[in-house]
């Protein structure tokens, strides 16, 4: 994979509105931005539309992208997650609990192109929320992949409000803790 | 303010997963502020929630996605499928121009005046989208569901800026004579006005940018209600939307 340099470069480019530049970049983060509104609207048509719109939203502001305050996928993964909760909201969809749009198997198989250090720390976070003891994981599934405010969450799942905040504070905590485990490494 | 701090804790969590209840939301910043011990932690559960973003395995859409996208860049005559981002004020601007060439008589002057209003309509919701979009990076920005009869979208909050944009889908298209207006509630009931706006046609989603004379803070709910064309000074027609901050 090209250096980090070239992402800036292309960056540049389309807020000078390189056409090329831009499909570039698609090429390159399509798949991550498809990959999180798959998994949180849990339909490919939906999924296509809303990955389609975050593009049309960096085509639109790429100028807004301000290197210093952080790597660009995870900009452009904000703009995908905020565009996929209010998509899900407009379709009015039940929460989903199921993660079965997640093959495991498929992270390994994938050649470890990248090897700057967030990448790999993203990836770990990955393995770090399959390993969460379920409750945890459900808490963190509802709240960031499907919206829900922690008083949404303990209507939907019947639980006592202070069970849901304990459970999401643990479930970070958790994540925190792997997250740091990789500073030691 | 050490056993603030410890209250705190769970929802510092929450914070950083946008799962935090409105009416939390104050008292945590305000607490973030002037606790370093909190934006540590507040900045490392950050870092933890963008890598539950970019941590999922890949999955690259049809290819027929891309030369969807690609189509609809500027000077690509084949819009596949026009979506709302694609009208360009160019094009609109080219439409008002075709609309005068074929001879007014075609259209009445009410008309035109519409097309005049959507254009301006559709400027200022450019500019509206380029607010939301550099509030919408921002942790602490809030997203609130908005709700109404058969009506569904969301306010953007951003209290630290004093910023506020409203997303509605699907809102109808009023009469020439009406207009939709934006009403911020204090918590004596009472209501000011936070602008005008109106519908684009085509447009899939209407945004606007609230004009608060107060800050934020100050307002505990917000109403849309349909208006006579220039707005009321209280509300008179029916509430379509709401939010509780
Ligand atoms: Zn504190």
């Amino acid at each position: 994979m090209e250096p980090l340099s070239n992402e800036l470069d292309l960056i540049q480019r389309v807020k000078e509105g390189d056409q090329q530049a831009f499909l570039a970049l698609y090429d390159r983060y399509a798949p991550r931005v498809h990959a999180l509104t798959l998994r949180i609207l849990n339909d490919t048509m939906l999924a296509e539309e809303v990955t389609q719109d975050t593009f049309l939203k960096l085509w639109n502001h790429a100028r807004l992208y301000l290197a210093e305050r952080g790597p660009f996928l995870s900009w452009l993964l904000t703009i995908a997650h905020r565009t996929a909760l209010d998509r899900l909201r407009a379709e009015g969809r039940r929460p989903l609990l199921s993660d079965s749009t997640d093959p495991d198997s498929l992270w390994p198989m994938l050649a470890d192109t990248n090897q700057n250090a967030d990448e790999v720390r993203w990836r770990s976070m990955y393995f770090a929320m399959q390993a969460l003891i379920p409750d945890q994981k459900t808490v963190i599934e509802l709240a960031y992949y499907q919206g829900l405010s922690q008083s949404e969450i303990a209507q939907e799942l019947g639980w006592p409000l202070g069970t849901v905040k304990t459970r999401m504070r643990a479930a970070l905590e958790s994540l925190r803790h792997e997250w740091k485990r990789d500073d030691d490494q | 303010m050490i056993n603030e701090h410890n209250q705190l804790q769970d929802n510092l969590a929450a914070y950083a997963l946008n799962a935090l209840d409105p009416d939390d939301i104050p008292a945590l910043e305000t607490h973030i502020k002037t606790c370093a011990s909190c934006q540590a932690t507040l900045t490392e559960y950050q870092r933890v929630s963008a890598g539950l973003l970019a941590g999922l395995p890949p999955r690259p859409p049809r290819p027929a996605l891309k030369r969807i996208l690609a189509a609809q860049l500027p000077g690509n005559a084949n819009n596949v499928r026009a979506r709302f981002t694609s009208w360009s004020l160019a094009q609109f601007a080219m439409a008002g121009a075709v609309v005068l060439l074929l001879g007014i008589n075609l259209f009445s002057l009410f008309q035109v005046r519409s097309l005049q209003d959507q254009q301006a309509e559709m400027t200022r919701q450019q500019e509206t989208e380029q607010t939301a979009l550099s509030i919408l990076a921002y942790a602490g920005t809030q997203s609130l569901p908005v709700s109404g009869e058969g009506l569904t979208g969301s306010l953007l909050l951003d209290r630290d800026r004093n910023a506020a944009v409203l997303f509605v889908w699907d809102l109808p298209l009023l009469t020439p004579n009406q207009t939709y207006q934006v009403w911020l509630i204090d918590p004596q009931g009472k209501r000011i006005s936070a602008g005008l706006f109106n519908a684009v046609t085509g447009r899939p989603i209407t945004i606007f940018e609230l004009s608060s004379p107060k800050p934020l803070s100050n307002f505990t709910s917000m109403g849309v209600t349909i208006e006579p064309r220039g707005g009321s000074p209280q509300p008179t027609g029916p509430r379509i939307l709401s939010v509780n901050f």
